[in-house]
């Protein structure tokens, strides 16, 4: 051993040891609670409302309960958007109506079942759930509707059982059947004034089959035992369940009326009496000048008003083009007759209505909301007892991202001497808006993500490159016309002035948790957009590409771009006019220098003689506004009177806009490719020898088709031909060499258990080993089979949707990502799912390979990459890479969306976030500062030594 | 297991239980019961208004009342697996089969032998948690102890020990002993090191005395 001095070896070894101390790396496997929220976001959302319902209160309600056409029942606060709370039903259980009750919410829903809950205003917890077995519920069949004395609830289902049920208890109290075989369907049920022997009745209104049309049908019950007293059979000819309103009542002392439209007349029936009123309906439209150029037959709406309010709508599609309506505002008065009250006039697009009563009064003010400009909509309210327009508010509203209103619910509530307005809307691309005449309580809610059917994801442009196009102040410079050393003097003078950041880096840089962007806890509600001005964070790449834009396409025609960080905020929205049914959207060119991302929009829709016609948009994925080079050969929208049947990119790239080449094959079985310049037709042809492509036959069963490009020289055109096609099971995963995919097994023998199975099926070119096939890639268009291996495992959950995890290189692990109906994303490593798992003792060459003895598929709920949220209804899982090979970015959507950031091999190549920079740094600084202290003691002794 | 099943729940606000009501039809049955909250004072109150009761992954689903209970109606005979989605606890799963009058349930685990009645529950069936599902891992946080673990921090350290000790324990070893050492190290050495000498090893080969000599004495040493 080397005689060295001790002390400054220790010295050394020390330092040796902090060097060490960067390198242990702590082992987390799952997720710990500091991380949650912060390397994730969770968007949830109900839908578009179809309904809604609030607890009328002079001061204002605040919260407003709504049903959607996603089968969600929720609780929004009425000031901020936010959700309270939801109950997500199942897919076959529809709502046919809520309305509050006793200050909870009654909720009527399903199909095959039938349920009547009373869910708690607070939680939405159920406090009961009436569910009458053997019973379903039919079309237009399900109705509600209280006692005024005992305040019971009175439930009407499947058109022919109506009950009345104790509201505290949800306890049957009477249940009255329609006749086996009867032809009478019931849609309505009423409590209204009775007649002469009959005081305390509830009217039950049915439509009767007859041979050409429906006659009405009306049956007394005794309220109180639900007795049968008598049924009044009405003549009339009625087509359809939409031309039937029911009117008043909601009391025993109020008469209740049925209003119906047959042929030219409006009739009304007093109900518990055969007495009809009518009016000729010439008559109506001839005292209404808006009426003058009606186009289609005149329609009730339903006001929403509630029971024993007679005030209703007929309105009609006006206008040259068909392109606006009118309406007219009737009452019944007290001889049993429709009168005209308003004239609500003739205003272009399509209009939505609501009605409420004033505050503390019995006056109807009804809401119209439409639009007659790209920009702004305009929310009208009319006082109708005063017969004049209250308010007339214009509020901002893109036609672009939002386009007409579908759904209307107005609030009036009192507020020191004024009335306040409150008023709630849906519009077609799916979206939930708030509008309220109080600062900073309108707000709206993108609910067309509830529909998202695919995403594509699109990595951002790096910084260097942003800063080079646009200068300090945020404006995009005219980067021509520049001497290079102007040029340079520019590019000195902007690094100077970044210096003033350094300092904030330095901080940042100490501070390992800024690899996390961690969203400002002040922001709680992030799916929530409040007002319109919102600022957006300059969209470029961060350190580790972990920020990207996720652009999704929904059922609705919509496409919206959200960020991948900052809490999902939402970038850009479009929606493409009514009729295009997106089909694929496609990145065909990343982020480059000076050029931004340029996605391509394929759509289906209609031309004017019902053809189809695919049309295809290239669009910057930055902005969404449509992209124009300039280029004849590249146009910013284009078509194919052809229907849609494939988009996919080709391993081409055009020369002269950098953009991959786009194939569109059409139901003609065309290949157009886009580009369509002659340079692009070359290469395509020269490709098209050996070009093969699958597509998913989605008719009926799955199924997979292959097909050939044929290119005809003669003809110079392009086609597909089919070659194979095999059936395929429905919710697979294929990655690499694997396919993974899940079925419930019944069990093929008694003993054998039920529950879930997942299977995992490994493609080898040969069961020998080494033995490989000639080419270079394994075709499904050859006759050699791939040696499969395949292992079934027990699988404790029902998945809704699969997904694997993607990496840069491939290097790292991957995980089978499941989401679970149980509305989870649970993360399974791919070891457990290998099907050479040893079912018998593993052998050494198995040890060897740290193969899992085979059990069923673990289910512990630290796999789930959502933890503890409720992440609903996944229908699809996306990955894309990192920068960081270790890291993915996992994109789950179906209803709700849920991004966050999984590491199937741990973060291998980040420091831990535990690791303190800062603290290495003083250890260093103190290790030099030793080393100083020592050198000249040690001098010292050595001399002493020497001396002595 | 069958303990916390028998266990009685005496917050349960409704005492009267409604038992499995069958339905006119013998071919489809009605099913009911109850899911409790975890802990002694647990109130099916507490438990999240998303919790989910379902048979046989999600062919029935039901929902939980304030009172805890669950129902399904309509189910055809046959058995079926159930289970509780629940964002809070964990619940045991449970094969329930109805079968006429008769209506039995057991406990099962995943990919266990399905005709196995084991493991009978009380009915009307009362689901008590296994305790909170927990998500997340708990935090390393910085400890001495785990550096210390680290197999390269347990190499440093000895040498370093080994640093200070040695000098030491070589000054209390006698000369013969030392010498004893260093000559091994030595024949250790010499074959590793260099270069073979070819006249130095077959004059050691012809003599043969001086190569065995040392592991000769060692192993006397050893002997007495």
């Amino acid at each position: 051993m080397a005689p060295s001095p001790p002390r400054g070896l220790a010295i050394w070894s020390v330092a040796l040891w902090t060097i060490l101390l960067a390198f242990i790396a702590t082992t987390a496997s799952a997720l710990d609670e500091s991380q949650a929220g912060i390397i994730d976001w969770h968007h949830r959302w109900i839908g578009t409302p179809k309904m809604s319902a609030n607890v009328r209160n002079v001061r204002g309600s605040n919260t407003v309960y709504v049903a959607t056409d996603k089968n969600v029942v929720a609780s929004v606060k009425a000031k901020s958007g936010e959700l309270l709370w939801r109950q997500v039903l199942r897919e076959d259980e529809p709502v046919h109506a809520i309305r509050t009750h006793a200050g909870h919410v009654v909720a009527l829903t399903g199909t095959k079942d039938f349920h009547v809950r009373l869910l708690d205003a607070k939680t939405g917890q159920p406090h009961w759930d009436f569910t009458p077995s053997g019973e379903g519920s039919s079309e237009f069949g399900q109705a509600v509707t209280t006692t005024k004395e005992d305040g019971h609830l009175i439930v009407l289902n499947e058109g022919a059982h109506v009950r009345k049920l104790n509201s505290k208890s949800g306890i049957q109290i009477w249940h009255w059947k329609a006749q086996a075989g009867s032809p009478t369907t019931y849609f309505s049920v009423l409590e209204a004034n009775g007649f002469a022997g009959s005081e305390d009745v509830i009217y039950v209104l049915g439509l009767q089959r007859g041979i050409a049309a429906y006659s009405l049908e009306v049956v007394a019950l005794e309220s109180a035992t639900g007795k049968y007293i008598k049924t009044f059979n009405i003549k009339s000819k009625i087509d359809t369940i939409t031309d039937v309103l029911t009117l008043g009542g909601g009391t025993p002392h109020k008469a209740g009326y049925v209003a119906w439209l047959e042929q030219d007349y409006l009739k009304v029936l007093t109900l518990g009496t055969e007495k009809t009123t009518q009016s000729t309906l010439k008559i109506i439209i001839s005292h209404v000048p808006a009426f003058e150029q009606l186009q289609a037959p005149l329609a009730f709406v339903d006001l929403g008003l509630p029971e024993g309010y007679t005030e209703f709508l007929l309105a009609g599609t006006v206008g040259e083009y068909n392109d606006a309506k009118a309406a007219v505002l009737l009452n019944i008065d007290a001889s049993g007759k429709a009168d005209i009250v308003y004239d609500f006039g003739e205003r272009t697009g399509f209009s939505a209505w609501s009605a409420t009563t004033l505050p503390g009064t019995e006056e109807v003010v009804v809401l119209r909301a439409y639009r007659d400009d790209p920009e702004v909509a305009v929310l009208e309210v009319v006082n109708t007892k005063e017969r004049k327009i209250t308010l007339e508010q214009q509020i901002p509203l893109d036609f672009d991202k939002f386009a007409h209103f579908t759904f209307a619910s107005l609030e009036l509530y009192n507020k020191g001497q004024g009335i306040q307005t409150r008023a709630y809307f849906s519009t077609l691309d799916g979206s939930f808006h708030a509008f309220s005449d109080v600062e900073f309580e309108s707000w709206y809610r993108e609910e067309s993500l509830a529909y998202a059917k695919d995403v594509e994801i699109v990595d951002l442009p790096e910084r260097k490159l942003w800063t080079q196009d646009v200068d300090e102040t945020g404006h995009v410079k005219s980067a021509k016309n520049e001497s290079i050393v102007a040029h340079y003097i520019e590019r000195l003078t902007s690094h100077v002035l970044q210096l003033k950041d350094l300092p904030a880096f330095m901080l940042s840089y100490a501070n390992p948790s800024s690899l996390f962007t961690r969203a400002p806890v002040a922001v709680p509600y992030s799916e929530v957009e409040i007002g319109v001005n919102k600022t957006i964070q300059p969209l470029y790449r961060d350190q580790f590409g972990l920020r990207k834009i996720l652009i999704f396409s929904t059922e609705k025609g919509k496409i919206v771009a959200v960020d991948s960080a900052n809490k999902g905020q939402i970038i850009w929205s479009r929606l493409f006019s009514m009729g295009h049914d997106i089909k694929n959207v496609v990145v065909v060119r990343h982020a480059n220098v000076r050029l931004p991302p340029v996605l391509a929009v394929i759509a289906q829709t209609e031309d004017g003689g019902n053809n189809k016609v695919i049309r295809m948009y290239r669009i910057d994925a930055l902005t969404g506004k449509d992209y124009e080079s300039g280029n004849f050969f590249f146009p910013a929208a284009a078509w194919i009177p052809a229907g849609y049947l494939s988009a996919f990119k080709l391993p081409l790239e055009d020369p002269e806009e950098k953009t991959q080449v786009l194939c569109l094959v059409d139901d003609r079985m065309h290949i157009t490719t886009f580009p369509t310049t002659d340079a692009v037709e070359q290469a395509f042809k020269a490709l098209s020898d050996d070009f093969y492509f699958t597509l998913e036959s989605k008719v009926g069963a799955k199924e997979i088709n292959g097909y050939k490009a044929i290119v005809s020289a003669e003809t110079d055109r392009m086609d597909v031909e089919p070659t194979w096609n095999i059936p395929f099971p429905a919710g697979e995963e294929i990655f690499e060499n694997n396919v993974v995919y899940t079925f419930w097994s019944e069990g093929e023998t008694s003993t054998s258990a039920k529950g879930y199975q997942a299977v995992s099926l490994e493609l080898y070119e040969s069961d020998t080993r080494n033995q490989r096939t000639k080419s270079d890639t394994f075709s499904s268009f050859t006759a050699e089979k791939p040696h499969v291996i395949a292992q079934s495992f027990p699988f404790s959950q029902a998945p809704s949707a699969i997904g694997v995890t993607t990496t840069k290189a491939g290097i790292s692990a991957k995980d089978i990502l499941f989401g679970l109906s149980r509305h989870t994303i649970m993360a399974v490593n791919h070891r457990f799912l290998d099907p050479r798992r040893p079912t018998a003792a593993p052998t050494a060459l198995e040890k060897e390979e740290m193969l899992i003895p085979y059990s069923p598929i673990p289910d512990d709920a630290r796999l789930y990459l959502s933890y503890n949220l409720e992440v609903a209804n996944v229908k699809k899982i996306v990955t894309s890479p990192t920068l960081l090979e270790s890291t993915t970015v996992v994109v789950a959507f179906g209803q709700d969306v849920f991004v966050t950031r999984h590491a199937p091999s741990k973060t291998f190549d980040i420091l831990n976030e535990d690791f303190s920079k800062a603290q290495l740094m003083l250890t260093m600084v103190a290790l030099v500062v030793v080393l100083f202290i020592t050198k000249p003691m040690v001098v010292k002794k050595e001399l002493k030594e020497l001396w002595y | 297991m069958k303990s916390i099943f028998s266990r009685p729940i005496a917050v349960l606000t409704v005492a009267v239980v409604a038992l499995l009501s069958l339905s006119s039809s013998a071919s489809a049955a009605d099913f009911s019961g109850f899911v409790v909250g975890y802990g002694e004072n647990a109130h099916p109150r507490d438990l999240s208004g998303e919790t989910r009761v379902v048979l046989s992954g999600g062919q029935f689903s039901s929902m939980i009342t304030k009172e805890g209970k669950f129902r399904f109606t309509n189910v055809p005979e046959g058995t079926y697996l159930l289970e509780v989605k629940s964002t809070q606890y964990t619940y045991p799963t449970v094969k329930v089969t109805l079968a006429g009058k008769e209506t039995k349930a057991n406990l099962v685990s995943l990919g266990f032998d399905w005709s196995n009645n084991d493991n009978p529950l009380q009915l009307p069936l009362t689901l008590v948690p296994r305790g909170p599902t927990s998500f997340f891992i708990p935090r390393e946080g910085f400890k001495i102890s785990s550096l210390f673990a680290n197999p390269m921090m347990l190499m440093m350290g000895f040498s370093v020990l080994m640093l200070f000790v040695m000098p030491k324990m070589m000054a209390s070893m006698d000369a013969e002993q030392m010498g004893e050492i260093q000559g091994m190290q030595e024949d250790m050495q010499m074959p590793s090191f260099e270069m073979p000498d070819i006249s130095a090893t077959l004059a050691k080969f012809s003599t043969g005395a001086s190569t065995s000599s040392s592991p000769q004495i060692a192993s006397g040493k050893k002997k007495q």
